[in-house]
């Protein structure tokens, strides 16, 4: 059975969530539960990567606590427990 | 009564300010999209009235809002525009609702520059890619705001006449209802030229045209003021009594085709209004010449008004409105003669519309 993993959604993008500060998704791995999150709520999708698929400059998704850009794949397993966050990067003042 | 509804734009999210026709008191509501850079707000009245904002986010990019109450709330819209090429779309800049005679059509100018349309109430863009994918393309290069796309204008008369201005690029003319474009700069001062392309390089900052006269073009430009009388076919200037030619904002009375306002700058070196005195210019003649507006406008005023940042009312004395790069509202209710602030204090201000709800 497929693991139900929480993922964490900033404040701005909660139009594309119908207000939902927190979502869950299915998936036995990383890379599934993404790809059931932007099925689930697809305008997250745009505000997330851009147009050619790269993850937005600004945008961190994390993975518990590690950042996910720097993993080198995300066919990761999901256990019980995990969470994903999506966030924006904040780099200076 | 009459409800006067002024929509803002802001660089943290959007502003509904309404008052009755006596334009006395005002009720401000908002932030509306908090957090998003509001770029423009349009209120579409060709039937049951539909509000539609373009925004964007450095961090989350581009899209389209749509509400159905006045702004009270707000869905995204699915299918917004957005580039099949390779062309990056980052903002929405304007949106700006169809004829009378295109239910359900309404065009939107974005940056990376580009005009998209859709045919059904918001709901489904697609791009005209005649204007980006233009031949003139490898040699657009963007302005201080970007390479946008910031002014449509639509030619009532002729479903397949319409214009862009481009900031940095100049201004072009369909007459195949978006398939072909052709420049329209003949008569503008060329700011960077394209290499091979010398009609192309054109700086217009704001454009707008003569409903009653659609051959009537007017534009504020980064290198003065400008009018055409044919189309765009050519351009001449009309700087009579402006002491300085820099600005951004330009708006027509919409019951008085003769009558326009400019806010103009020190310079592009420094875009703020000059000496600190936020002055409104006036022409009621076309152009011809230019009065200052000052009565009721402040001192130690260092801020700038941005292109989109102004509008007028189609009352029988009419209010004109602008909001500044710091957050002021500024109006009129009786053309221009005296000035009033607004109580309130908002983000940078990108835009401001106005419309009369009956």
């Amino acid at each position: 059975m497929k693991a139900t993993t929480p993922v964490s959604i900033p404040m701005l993008l909660g139009n594309a969530t119908s207000g939902a500060r927190e979502v869950t998704v299915s998936g036995a791995t990383l890379q599934e539960c993404l790809d059931d999150l932007f099925v689930q709520y697809p305008m997250l999708r745009s505000h997330v990567y851009e147009e050619r698929g790269q993850l937005r400059r600004h945008v961190l998704i994390l993975f518990n606590d590690q950042n996910t850009r720097w993993l080198e794949t995300l066919n990761v397993p999901i256990k019980p427990g995990d969470r994903i966050t999506i966030m924006q990067a904040v780099s200076g003042g | 009564m009459a409800q006067i509804l002024l929509m803002v734009g802001t660089q943290k999210g959007a502003f509904m300010i309404s008052s009755d026709e006596r334009r006395t008191t005002w009720e401000v509501r908002g932030p509306l999209l908090k957090g998003w850079s509001v770029f423009d707000i349009a209120l579409d009245q060709r039937g049951t009235p539909a509000m539609y904002a373009g925004v964007g986010h450095f961090v989350y990019g581009p899209a389209v809002h749509i509400s159905h109450d006045l702004g009270k709330t707000w869905q995204q819209v699915e299918d917004a525009p957005k580039y099949e090429s390779t062309h990056k779309l980052s903002n929405v800049w304007c949106i700006e609702p169809g004829r009378s005679n295109e239910p359900g059509v309404l065009y939107a100018g974005v940056d990376e520059a580009g005009i998209f349309v859709s045919r059904d109430s918001g709901l489904h863009w697609e791009e005209l890619p005649g204007l980006s994918n233009h031949p003139t393309r490898d040699e657009w290069s963007p302005g201080a705001g970007g390479l946008c796309c910031h002014s449509i204008l639509l030619d009532p008369r002729d479903i397949n006449r319409m214009w862009v201005g481009i900031s940095a690029v100049g201004v072009f003319r369909t007459d195949d209802a978006g398939k072909t474009w052709m420049s329209s700069n003949d008569g503008l001062e060329i700011v960077c030229a394209g290499e091979t392309h010398k009609d192309i390089g054109t700086c217009v900052h704001h454009m707008v045209i003569d409903p009653r006269n659609p051959d009537r073009l007017f534009q504020q430009n980064h290198r003065g003021l400008f009018r055409s009388l044919n189309g765009g076919d050519t351009w001449e200037r009309i700087e009579n009594g402006i002491p300085n030619n820099f600005g951004f904002p330009m708006v027509m009375l919409p019951n008085d085709s003769a009558t326009l306002y400019i806010v103009p700058q020190e310079s592009d070196e420094f875009r703020f209004a000059a000496d600190g005195r936020l002055t409104v210019y006036r022409t009621t003649n076309g152009g011809n010449s230019w009065h200052p507006l000052r009565n009721g406008l402040p001192f130690n005023a260092y801020v700038g008004v941005l292109r989109q940042a102004m509008a007028a009312d189609s009352c029988d004395e009419p209010g004109v409105y602008f909001g500044t790069t710091g957050g002021q509202i500024f109006y009129s209710r009786d053309g221009g003669g005296k000035w009033e602030a607004m109580s309130c204090a908002l983000p940078r201000i990108n835009s401001v519309r106005v419309a009369v709800i009956e």
